[in-house]
């Protein structure tokens, strides 16, 4: 390959994360190595990131499920009591004609986060597999990963702000759901799943078959 | 970035990281353990609510929602509605509840569900609360019981429920007047229970009514109490006065029954429940004595019976004793005569005493003895605005004798004509003796007397005036009579001269007049 390219890794170089310091790695792969200048932990990449990341996926995986089925929403309006799972809710709002707001929803809180799962989890699999093909677009599929991730917090935004505005007693209020909670500990789960996994796993692929 | 990068950095000028051993398994994957041990209990938890999923069956399904009508119990949450479907034949509506865990144990072959929806009655609003929250299904648990998946929802909110404490009892009605479904019961006029049922018996001749008194009135229901129908306004007319009796204006729409124990009667024992009482159309005739025996008569009117309707009273000086049962035509024709046979009752048992405890033979011979006696029905107006009759029992001593017949084995009670059918009677009668009288022949033998008064008073007008003259002023007869009368005076005179001094001397009676 004539675009081969020396990694910091091929040289044994590493640098700090904070402090950015390059410095000489240690020999022993699984020593525990503190930048000189800052103190800060140095690793040649994120330190266990496969298994990191796949117990956030898996651990994200598995709120998913009650997430989906528990109630979000608790809407008491003039005695009558209506809990929405996030399902629902979109389809009520779809419904109601209301497409706008429906597929806001739809998309922030079933594409996105499914998504990221999807997508994170074919990442590990591919390193793990030590896929070669395609790095480029795998690395760019993890960067709309890490961006996309926060924007699923919407809908918690949302019902945090309907729980603190709509409480008028029998007539409306609102209440968060269980499934609120497990939500947000997906949108959380992802969030870290996306910043333990580590893109240069990707690119190590390509370089140990070239060697 | 060139190939030759690392080659420009001199090594010993980058310093070594420290190295430190690393101790066991990434603590990372306590996430993904506690993230499955919550699900997992949340799992369980979601899983170990679920109750068991019944069927109800309903006419229709008028404010049912899936997913949103609840079922509920004095206002708690037992249940939801997961599907609303029509049954395969389109009759009903299946309605599928997803039930709570633990109810299990009151859903049962007699509990019942109905929905519950806002309901305005004469005299109750009820469920209001639907109108904002939607209607909701309810439920009268009933403990105990073999565990059923299958109900058929009640029509309509059942009056009285499984828990309520209190009494059912059962009524036995003539007819269902204006009694409804909640119609109120009351004891003296307060209201102690509701109509719960109400149907035809199976021989269709009566109307069985269940009713159900709350805890602790249902103990004033004693075996002797009486149930009347209370509906509507009871006017009673007295020597008081006017008198007008309503339970409460409700009753008045919906019908109301009350019952008491008749002041007459003891009341005995506390009633049992499901007891079985006759339900009368009003107080007077619930508090009336029980009749067991009824006589029946016959009466044969000659004259017009316009105003006489079955039921009428028959009574006694005033008393009733019985009524009027039915009033034909009859036409005899061998003797062309038309007859009118009144059929009557008589109750011997409103007689206080004497005709308890009499045989049949010696009933019939205080009867005929009665009817020798002159004992007559006769027809009376009742009432002068409608002209209703009565038949009036009353002995005439002197009526014609009659002889006791029998038709068809019922006792025949000779008659006497009405009052006013006699007077016309007896004037028409004065008026053909009227007529019978010769006017005209009197009027010429009138005309012959008078010509012979004529001469008779010219004699005496002669004899007069020689009366005249024997007692004229200067007559020897007047002049004696003067004389006479003038001596009379005197003679009062020197009476009271006497009378005087006898006052005066009372003892001169004995003793003679004093010397002066």
């Amino acid at each position: 390959m004539t675009d081969r390219l020396i990694t910091a890794a091929d040289a044994g170089l590493l640098s700090c994360h904070s402090c950015k310091l390059l410095t000489v790695a240690q020999s022993g792969p699984h020593a525990e190595q503190h930048c000189p200048r800052c103190g800060s932990r140095l690793h040649m990449r994120k330190p266990d990131s496969l298994a990191r990341t796949w117990a956030l996926v898996i651990a994200a995986l598995i709120c998913y499920i009650p997430a989906n089925l528990l109630p979000m929403m608790v809407i008491t309006s003039l005695g009558s009591m209506r809990e929405d799972t996030i399902m629902s809710g979109v389809i009520h709002f779809l419904q109601h004609g209301e497409w706008l707001i429906g597929l806001v929803i739809l998309i922030a809180s079933i594409v996105i986060p499914l998504t990221k799962l999807i997508i994170l989890i074919y990442l590990l699999i591919s390193v793990q597999r030590k896929s070669q093909w395609r790095p480029l677009e795998r690395t760019r599929l993890y960067r709309v990963t890490e961006a996309i991730g926060r924007w699923s917090m919407t809908d918690i935004y949302v019902m945090t702000i309907l729980v603190a505005l709509v409480r008028m007693g029998n007539i409306a209020s609102v209440e968060a759901g269980m499934g609120a909670i497990f939500f947000g500990a997906v949108v959380v789960l992802t969030i870290f799943a996306a910043m333990t996994f580590d893109p240069r796993e990707i690119w190590d692929n390509m370089e140990s078959t070239n060697d | 970035m060139t190939d030759n990068t690392a080659g420009n950095v001199p090594e010993n000028e980058i310093p070594e990281a420290a190295v430190k051993p690393r101790k066991g398994i990434s603590i990372v994957w306590i996430i993904p353990i506690v993230a499955a041990l919550i699900g997992a209990w949340v799992a369980y938890k979601s899983i170990s609510e679920v109750g068991p999923t019944i069927v109800i069956t309903f006419e229709s399904a008028e404010g049912l929602v899936a997913d949103k009508t609840r079922v509920k119990y004095k206002d708690v949450d037992v249940g939801l509605v997961k599907a609303v479907d029509l049954e395969d034949d389109l009759k009903h509506v299946e309605v599928t509840v997803q039930m709570q865990k633990g109810s299990r144990g009151y859903l049962t072959e007699k509990t019942r569900f109905w929905v519950v929806k806002a309901r305005i009655n004469a005299g109750t609003v009820s469920g209001l609360g639907t109108l904002l929250s939607g209607a909701y299904i309810a439920i009268d648990p009933v403990n105990g019981g073999k565990f059923v998946k299958d109900f058929v929802g009640l029509e309509s909110v059942p009056v009285v429920t499984t828990h309520l404490p209190g009494q059912h009892f059962k009524l036995k009605a003539a007819r269902r007047g204006s009694l409804d479904v909640g119609a109120p019961i009351y004891f003296r006029q307060i209201q102690v229970g509701e109509v719960v049922s109400y149907k035809l018996s199976e021989d269709g001749k009566t109307v069985n009514f269940e009713i159900f008194i709350n805890a602790p009135h249902h103990l004033k229901v004693r075996e002797n109490t009486r149930f009347w129908n209370a509906s509507g306004i009871d006017v009673t007319l007295s020597a008081a006065g006017f008198n007008l009796d309503m339970e409460s204006a409700v009753s008045l729409i919906s019908g109301g029954l009350a019952f008491e124990v008749p002041p007459d009667v003891p009341p005995g024992d506390v009633a049992a429940a499901d007891r079985v009482f006759t339900l009368f159309d009003d107080r007077t005739a619930a508090f009336q004595q029980k009749i067991t025996v009824r006589n029946k008569f016959l009466l044969y009117f000659d004259g017009t019976v316009r105003g006489l309707a079955p039921d009428a009273p028959v009574e006694f000086r005033g008393i009733k004793l019985g009524r009027v049962i039915s009033v034909d035509l009859e036409y005899d024709i061998d003797k062309q005569e038309f007859h009118i046979p009144v059929l009557i009752e008589i109750e011997p048992e409103r007689f206080s005493t004497g005709f308890t405890n009499l045989t049949e033979a010696e009933h019939r011979s205080i009867k005929e003895e009665f009817i020798k006696r002159g004992l007559r029905a006769q027809l009376k107006t009742g009432n002068f605005l409608t002209g209703m009759l009565y038949v009036d029992l009353e002995f005439f001593p002197d009526a014609e004798v009659e002889e006791i017949r029998y038709v068809n084995g019922i006792e025949v009670l000779p008659t006497i004509p009405t009052s006013i059918q006699e007077i016309t009677r007896n004037v028409t009668a004065l008026l053909n003796k009227v007529k019978a009288v010769p006017f005209d022949k009197i009027g010429a033998d009138m005309t012959q007397t008078l010509s012979h008064l004529d001469k008779t008073i010219i004699q005496a007008g002669d004899t007069l005036k020689s009366i005249d003259k024997t007692y004229a002023e200067d007559s020897a007869m007047a002049r004696e009579l003067q004389t006479s009368i003038r001596e009379l005076a005197e003679a009062a005179r020197s009476l009271r001269i006497l009378a005087d001094y006898l006052e005066r001397h009372p003892e001169a009676l004995l003793r003679g007049k004093e010397a002066q």
